[in-house]
């Protein structure tokens, strides 16, 4: 297979989906939805910076009004400026994950309900270049929707007195949505696997929203002991240690390297800052190839959709 | 445009002892047909009688148990690209984009089928159909009898040599009908096309059917050009009554 016979359907794909995406009004509803939750993300990080300076200010002139002479500087001054951005992470691990499964989900089934999946599957292009078009086409939507959420967050920090970005944060601010793309095109690409093995268009839903759960709040708690909703604070396991003992140590061994919210927690902090942990090269890594094998078994579930009951009249 | 076709003495369609199990359950019993090119051939069954499946593998959606297919001489397991280059195909209640127009919709079949002047060629598409002017028209504003239309623009578009049409006719008004006949009998015309047509309206097969195939229990149970089964059936006035006395002679 010469490589026109492989671009050109994956082109016609991809912009296939964009297209449809942007007719069914999903493109401007994501954009709204991830712009708002960016706006109101800085709108609180910027609130809480600054009540706390005023707190400061007012407490340092109190206190140098009753004579103290030693004050200790504000401690804020040495947090990032990244550290407004703070609860995108919380938002990105709940919404956007949601988000990216329905996406990936609707890929496909939308396909299947207007019975076009035939029709697809019957053109020369066959089937691995059918779906790896859809993995493609549902990456370029997100990563066009964290491109937007990106110029957002750049465009709010503009307005935000005495706050501004230098060119190490503006990266390290790009590398934050870069890894928070490859963990929602995790999702998408797990939205996409189940929308194509199960045929019950709920329960394709439903397998990996379960999945999202066990990956984000079930597997975390089994392994460090932590409650659901503190598994959702963007903290590093140093300022929330894990419970001891030798089940949690057992299950932090086996359990540990599916959690990939915390993965992804503690890639987020790193980025933006918050944390001083070293960058964990390998959990990047261990996303793209959770994204990858998702993508390849939806492949593989595609392979067999011809045996499936819905072909057979 | 003349319809990909590999030589003109090779069987549109040919099938050699095709079997197919599901589930442990046998849906076609070793299949035996062959269409010349240029046929309009009807393929008849009662409802679950294995057409359906049959059209899934004639067209390379499902993988035959057993036997042997080649359409236009080239095989549907080993040769599929070769074979999808050739086909055009309309499945039973496809709806398509309800939010893309109409050409948005057939470009997207054309690119995919290897079109390269797709402009063009779906005007020359729509002017066969005599449907221009609704290019720009969201489908979900569309009829049945309108997205049937495109349905079969997205099946000639590529200019098949074999076009597999199921059940082209269902949910179709009278005039709906009347006007898909006149469709499928052009196509085979004045473009040479040989069109597999899975149908339950046995009237509609009289009138524009060369030949036919009936389907029982997943078994080929008769097949011959429409010319000598009405000779065969003298004494029979219409189709319906041959079909059914082929039907009560093969039900135990």
């Amino acid at each position: 297979m010469n490589s026109s016979r492989i671009v050109a359907p994956l082109r016609t794909i991809i912009a296939h989906e964009l297209r449809t995406l942007r007719r069914e009004g999903t493109f401007s509803t994501l954009f709204g939805i991830f712009s708002a939750v960016t706006l109101f993300s800085v709108f609180i990080g910027w609130s809480t910076r600054s009540t706390t300076l005023a707190i400061y200010a007012v407490t340092a002139a109190i206190l140098k009004a009753a004579g103290v002479s030693h004050i200790a500087p504000n401690p804020l001054l040495g947090i990032s400026t990244l550290a407004i951005f703070n609860n995108l992470i919380i938002y990105t691990l709940l919404v956007g994950a949601l988000l990216a499964i329905v996406i990936g989900h609707r890929s496909f089934v939308r396909d299947r309900k207007s019975g076009v999946v035939p029709l697809l599957l019957s053109r020369p292009a066959g089937r691995p270049l059918y779906i790896a078009g859809k993995l493609c086409g549902i990456s370029a939507a997100l990563l066009l929707v964290l491109c937007g959420m990106f110029v957002v967050s750049v465009l709010s920090t503009l307005f935000i007195p005495a706050l501004y970005l230098s060119g190490g944060e503006f990266l390290s601010l790009a590398a934050f949505y870069a890894v928070s793309f490859v963990y929602l095109a995790f999702f998408a690409a797990l939205g996409l696997l189940f929308g194509v093995y199960m045929s019950n268009e709920s329960l394709a839903l439903l397998a990996p929203v379960l999945a999202w759960i066990a990956v984000v709040f079930i597997l975390p708690e089994l392994s460090t002991g932590q409650n659901p909703v503190s598994l959702l604070n963007p903290v590093t396991l140093a300022h929330a240690p894990a419970a001891s003992g030798a089940f949690f140590s057992y299950a932090r061994a086996i359990l540990g390297p599916f959690s990939f919210g915390q993965d992804y927690t503690a890639l987020a902090l790193h980025f933006l800052r918050i944390s001083a942990n070293a960058l964990n090269v390998g959990a990047i890594l261990k996303l793209l190839a959770a994204s990858m094998i998702a993508g390849a078994a939806s492949v593989f579930a595609l392979q067999k959709y011809s045996t499936a009951a819905d072909q057979i009249a | 445009m003349e319809p990909k076709q590999s030589s003109s003495d090779v069987p549109a369609i040919e099938a050699r002892e095709l079997t197919h199990a599901y589930n442990g359950h046998t849906v076609l019993h070793n299949l035996n047909l062959s269409i010349p090119a240029g046929e309009i051939f009807g393929f008849l069954g009662h409802n679950g009688a294995g057409k359906t499946t049959t059209m899934s593998i004639l067209t390379t959606l499902l993988r035959q148990t057993a036997g042997e297919v080649k359409i236009a001489g080239f095989d549907t397991l080993s040769q599929s690209i070769e074979v999808r280059k050739r086909i055009g195909y309309l499945p039973e209640n496809v709806t398509f984009y309800n939010d893309l127009t109409a050409y948005e919709n057939l470009a997207y079949f054309a690119r995919l089928s290897g079109v390269e002047q797709v402009d063009s060629k779906i005007d020359e598409t729509l002017a066969f159909l005599d449907f221009r002017g609704v290019e720009h028209k969201r489908l979900k504003t569309f009829s049945k009898g309108m997205r049937q239309r495109i349905g079969i623009a997205q099946a000639i578009l590529h200019d098949p040599a074999v076009l597999f049409l199921d059940e082209p006719t269902s949910g179709l008004d009278p005039m709906g009908i009347k006007n898909l006949r006149d469709i499928i009998l052009r196509l085979n015309k004045e473009r040479g096309m040989t069109i597999f047509m899975n149908t339950h309206l046995l009237s509609e097969v009289g009138k524009i059917c060369t030949s036919i195939g009936v389907l029982s229990m997943g078994k080929l149970i008769y097949t011959d050009t429409m010319e000598r089964t009405r000779r065969k059936y003298p004494d029979e006035a219409s189709l319906e009554e041959i079909y059914v006395r082929m039907e009560t002679a093969e039900t135990p």
